[in-house]
This record gives C-alpha cells, structure tokens and sequence, in this order.
C-alpha cells in the first residue's frame, strides 16, 4: 500500500500532523498512524479552550488491537475541536488529512513549527521506522 | 517486507501469496504472518457471515508414533486421551505437576500406535522439550511442523464450498473429526475444527503443495473466499471466550482456574499434574476465568485493573473492540467471591469504568 503525505504539512515522531493557516495549527495524525491502527474505533479529544502543551498528550486513540496517545505538536488554546470523531472515529481511518482533522490550536509560539519535519524528512523518518 | 524475512523471521510455505496480496506482515512467535490484508473489522464480519481463509502454519504439529502412544499421550493430557477414537479429535491441555499449563492443543487420532498434537507456536519449543524429559518408553516424538502447512476456512459457508472440491462425502462430519482425503489432487488431513465458532476446517498438507492449495482455497466459489489475517482470528477467537496461551494460560495457571473443568477429567486415568488439580479442587479456587462486557467506548484492554469497592480484585488477559457487538469485550481472573457480581469497575486511563461480567461466548453462533 502506498501512503499518502501531503507537501504542505509538518510532521511529528509521533506521527501527528499539522497545518498552518493564519496562525492556527490544525493538528491529525497521519495515514501511518492510521494504517499502523486499523480501525479507529474511539477517540478522546479535549474540550475547546484546553490549553495544549507541545509534546504532551491532548487525547486518546483506540483501535480494534491497540490504545494510543495523542501529542500536542504545538503548544496553544483550542480555538476548535472535531465533534464528528467521537461518534465517527472511522473518518480517521478513510481521511486522516481532511475531514478527520481532530483539533485547531491557536499558534503560542510559531517558532515551535521549526522542531517538526517537512515530508521528506517524515517519509525517510517513516521508512526507518518500518525497519 | 523484506525486512522482516531480513530480521531473521521465519516463513511460512504460504508467504509470498502474503506478500503478493499486500499483507501487512508482523512478527508472532517468530514467524513473518499477515496481520490483516485490509481491514480487520471487515475480515472478521467476512468471517461471520461468509467464510475465510487463515495461514495457520505456524502453529506446531508433532507426532507421537509407537506402541507406546496412547499410554504416553493419556499421561501427558488432562481430557481421556484413551476415549478418542480413530479419526477424532479433542481439545485438551499439558499441565506441569503443579498443575500449572504447559499449552493448550488439539490432538488428533490416526491410530492407537500414532497421534498428532497441535501447539501453540509459542510454545512449540518447551512443549517438545518438556515431552521429551518425560518418561517415553516405545515411543517416537517427531517435529512435522515444517515439513508440513496449515490452513483454516472458516464461515457459515466454508463447508458447502468445500464439499463440491472433496471426493466423497463432507456434511455427515461431525465437529471434531477428521478424514484424509484429496483436495484439488492434494493429500489432505482435512479436521471440522477452527479457532472462530464458525463451522469450518482445518486442513494440513505438505510444505511444497501448500501455495497452490491456498491459491485454489480462494478462488473457491469465485471470490466467496476472502484471506484473514492474525487480528480478525484474534477477536473472532474472543468473541467466543477462546483461551489464548500467554494470555489466559500460562505455568502459573491451572486450567481449572481457566474454567476448562469440562475438560479436565479428574475421574479418569492418571495424568502428570492430577495430583495438583485435585487438591485444588477440594480446597477450591481463588480465582476464576471471567468474560467482562463493556460500553462501545470502553474497551477492554490486557493490564486493565478490575475493582469492587475501590479494591483490586482483577485483570484483564485480552481484550478488544467486538466488531460482531460493537463494544469492548475481554476476559480477566477474578478472585472469588467477586467473580459473581454482575458488574464491576475497570480502570481505563485513570477512570473507572462499570463493566458487566459475563460468561463466554459473548455471541451466539447458529448453525
């Protein structure tokens, strides 16, 4: 299978990514993250107006086989969160990058957005990891 | 794909049928094995509702041949291997003589002087190792695992596509025999067995016929057949309240503790670890095997603490997402009495949680 990693996002270790659009960090995971899970069948987001931290856990991720975190790839308030996950977790697995984007983080610190990888540094990070 | 075989997995003789239908491959007890081929709710609803096609061939087959074999076999196992008769099979366990399993297995009579026992994969090194130190006069324990493959075709529809490709008669097989006959001019051990509660079988061929076999076990019925892999056999084998070794069974526990009473004969001849099982019958059991029912969202996980009161008294084996019920299902040791409540709380992420405790199989199969 082939997966698909947009140009335009930035990628996390954990597999999260994110879009910026004037100043707000749309934050999901990725089509690894999605095939690595199979079927997404819970997911846990935080309410609007959580302060998110980069790096620390905002949510939960529950597969058929496993439970994941969810990492904060920015720090930020939740100005937005994805309502349709909780009662349709499977969109994660159909469209990880569009309709089952999971929270928009208002930007604390845009200078964060430099730690995270451009797609060609998320694609050799992910086929190291299948190694 | 490659990288696993680089990392010194085995293979199967059904591999590159794997690789070619884009398998997702992890490692299971050493082996290179599909986790699934495309989505595991999917493969186990297939699995339900039409029929599937497993590799299985992982699993160890040893043979135990000789004018010895009947008396060492019922030595070993806990059911009355002396009731089996030629062409049956019984599910049965190999306990220490503590009492403690040394796995779970099927084993199957071709003669009094030859059975085949069935093992985990796990387990397949110290199931040979632990026979071999016991006493074994007339005798012969021989590893046909990798001479040999297994597959499964499970499903509600596994035996009518199945009885138009075998000579000779199908549907008057009762669960739990077998018969060797000839499937698309292969040499078969074909058995009314399966890991699922679905009908279906198990069938053993040679290693070099076993690609083909597995290409014409999926054209059956021209598209009927779909390949499942190692997470759909996973919670098809929960739903039922199937053990799992490592899970449910290990050294440290007793198959009484398990719930397998029914198949531990404790009237019947001797056996290694008797002894054991029954003192721990007459004082009773502290524990017991339980199945626990959760919400669609709460979700049984292996680890998760189980509480009456705010006080432990449990832990989850297994658990998953029940894609026939659409909630999180699991089975967990309970120390008694708490094994009689109808609920309790279970942990998840610091929360506590009210599961319903019920007794397996969580689904109910006709046939």
């Amino acid at each position: 299978m082939n997966l698909e990693f947009p140009d335009d996002l930035y990628y996390t270790r954990e597999h999260e990514w994110v879009r910026v659009e004037d100043g707000i960090a749309i934050v999901g995971i990725t089509e690894y993250a999605q095939d690595s899970l199979g079927d997404v069948v819970y997911i846990e987001l935080p309410a609007e107006g959580t302060e998110v931290q980069k790096e620390v856990g905002f949510g939960v991720i529950e597969s058929v086989k496993a439970v994941s975190d969810l990492y904060a790839p920015v720090s930020g308030e939740i100005k937005e969160v994805n309502d349709a996950l909780p009662d349709s977790p499977e969109i994660v697995n159909d469209d990880p990058y569009g309709e089952a984007w999971m929270i928009k983080v208002v930007l604390s610190d845009e200078s964060e957005l430099k730690d995270l990888m451009r797609v060609d540094a998320y694609k050799a990070y992910v086929s190291d990891e299948k190694e | 794909m490659g990288t696993l075989a680089a990392n010194g997995l085995k293979q199967t003789p059904i591999y590159q049928a794997h690789v070619e239908l884009g398998a997702k491959l992890v490692d299971f007890a050493g082996y290179a094995l599909p986790l699934s081929y495309t989505k595991m709710v999917e493969e186990h609803l297939q699995v339900r509702r039409a029929a599937g096609l497993f590799d299985v061939s992982h699993m160890g087959r040893l043979h135990i041949c000789g004018p010895g074999a009947e008396a060492f076999c019922q030595a070993v196992s806990v059911n009355n291997v002396r009731r089996l008769k030629d062409g049956r099979v019984q599910y049965t366990v190999l306990c220490l003589a503590n009492g403690g399993c040394v796995d779970d297995l099927t084993i199957f009579r071709f003669g009094q002087e030859h059975y085949e026992l069935v093992v985990n994969a796990s387990r397949r090194k110290q199931v040979i190792a632990w026979l071999k130190e016991q006493p074994h006069r007339d005798v012969e324990i021989e590893d046909r695992t990798e001479a040999t493959a297994l597959m499964a075709l499970q499903g509600p529809q596994a035996m009518s596509l199945l009885a138009k490709k075998v000579a000779g008669e199908l549907e008057s097989m009762r669960p739990f025999s077998f018969v060797q006959r000839e499937l698309f001019d292969v040499p078969v051990v074909l058995s009314r067995t399966g890991y699922t509660g679905e009908d279906g079988f198990e069938i053993e061929c040679a290693a070099s016929a076993a690609l083909s076999l597995w290409q014409q076990l999926l054209n059956l019925g021209d598209g009927k057949v779909k390949p499942i892999g190692l997470a759909a056999r996973d919670t098809l084998r929960l739903e039922m309240g199937y053990m799992l070794y490592g899970h449910e069974l290990d050294e440290a526990t007793t198959p009484l503790e398990a719930g397998l009473q029914w198949v531990v004969k404790l009237n019947g001849d001797d056996f290694i670890g008797k002894a054991a099982l029954v003192k721990q019958q007459q004082e009773g059991l502290k524990r017991r095997l339980v199945g626990v029912r959760g919400g669609r969202q709460v979700i049984p996980r292996r680890g998760y603490r189980l509480y009456a009161e705010g006080s432990p008294v449990g832990e989850i084996t297994s658990g998953s997402y029940s894609p026939t019920l659409d909630c999180g299902i699991g089975l967990a040791y309970v120390q008694k009495p708490f094994d009689q409540q109808p609920t309790l709380e279970m942990m998840v992420r610091n929360k506590p949680q009210e599961v319903d405790l019920v007794k397996p199989p969580f689904i109910n199969i006709n046939r």
